[in-house]
């Protein structure tokens, strides 16, 4: 169902519009702008999130950590990409802009996290 | 002391109410998250990260071989099998996507079925068992997966194999494969997605730049 596939991508929009409303001066206009920048950018992360699900195993003594590399460098990408679309459709610094999209992107994928826990390579295991 | 004239009595209000405005916007975005996230909380996940299931269908071609024998479909549970069904005219396995089982296929001969097909079906495993033993059952085909995994990114649809057989012998892989590919909602959400958001953020920054 299509549904079931845009259920992720209307997630990040409302967890980032949250954040973008205290910086739009329309709340119409910021959630048209939250839009386009997230239908630009979650299908581009997700489809190499698909493709590149890397994960590093770290095992120290007595926990094994599994760290999600594909997801970091992706939303590292994503942070930047981001970053530079709410500077040119909100007209702000790319500093703040950057800041912006860092704290929404840390909070959709930390909710993401949450709300799909199998979904990510993520894990820790104590031994 | 601080204190304020009627202006910015009023304008501390404003600024006041404004904040509320938007403390109660973010409040309504985040409960409409949540109405989200809990359903997807409370989904089982059995497919591994990336993949999903896709049906399996599988098929006797050469069914009218064998005019002398009927097919029973079989799942296999742990430790004992029973039957799931006949297998059709057109020589199609009978097999539940998307349950996990293996499942089987017994030849027996027409003449040794001295009950009704609903009955053999109702068998629990040791009446089934008794039954293959009389009957004279010889299992034709083992190990057919009803569903197997495919990558999400991936374009098959569905996998359709076909079995050769023979009475003497079990077949344990398909002589056939064929895969049927397509594009699914996840491709359509993929690809027109990312168009519309930059067809649309050209467009303003477009306008913007007319102005």
């Amino acid at each position: 169902m299509i549904l079931e596939v845009l259920a992720p991508f209307i997630l990040t929009f409302v967890v980032e519009l949250a954040i973008l409303i205290f910086i739009g001066t329309d709340p119409r206009r910021t959630a048209l702008h939250a839009f386009l920048i997230n239908a630009l950018t979650w299908p581009i992360a997700t489809a190499l999130l698909m493709s590149f699900p890397l994960t590093s195993v770290i095992a120290l003594e007595g926990v094994e950590l599994g760290l999600p590399i594909g997801l970091i460098v992706i939303e590292v990408g994503v942070i930047l990409a981001e970053g530079v679309l709410i500077s040119l459709l909100f007209e702000m610094s790319h500093g703040k802009s950057l800041v912006i999209s860092g704290l929404a992107n840390f909070l959709s994928v930390f909710i993401g996290i949450f709300a799909y826990p199998f979904s990510y390579p993520l894990w820790i295991v104590f031994f | 002391m601080k204190t304020y004239s009627g202006s910015d009595n009023c304008c501390e209000r404003g600024h006041q109410s404004y904040m509320m405005k938007r403390f109660l916007e973010v409040l309504l975005v985040l409960s409409f998250s949540s109405v989200l996230v809990l359903p997807a909380r409370a989904q089982p996940f059995i497919t591994p990260w990336g993949m999903h299931f896709i049906p399996v269908f599988n098929y006797i071609e050469n069914i009218e071989d064998f005019p002398d024998s009927r097919f029973i479909s079989a799942y296999r549970t742990s430790h004992d099998a029973r039957a799931r069904d006949f297998v059709t005219g057109d020589g199609m396995i009978p097999s539940a996507y998307p349950k996990l089982c293996i499942n089987i296929v017994y030849a027996v001969p027409k003449a040794a079925i001295g009950v009704s097909d609903e009955l053999v079906c109702a068998m629990n495993s040791e009446e089934f068992s008794a039954f293959l033993e009389s009957s004279d059952a010889k299992e034709v085909v083992s190990g057919i997966e009803p569903s197997e995994l495919a990558p999400d990114l991936s374009t098959e649809i569905s996998v359709t194999n076909y079995y050769h057989i023979a009475l003497g012998q079990t077949l344990e892989y398909p002589t056939r494969t064929v895969v049927t590919h397509g594009l699914r909602d996840v491709h359509i959400v993929l690809i027109v997605l990312p168009i519309v958001g930059l067809a649309g953020i050209v467009a303003i920054l477009a306008k913007r730049r007319r102005k």
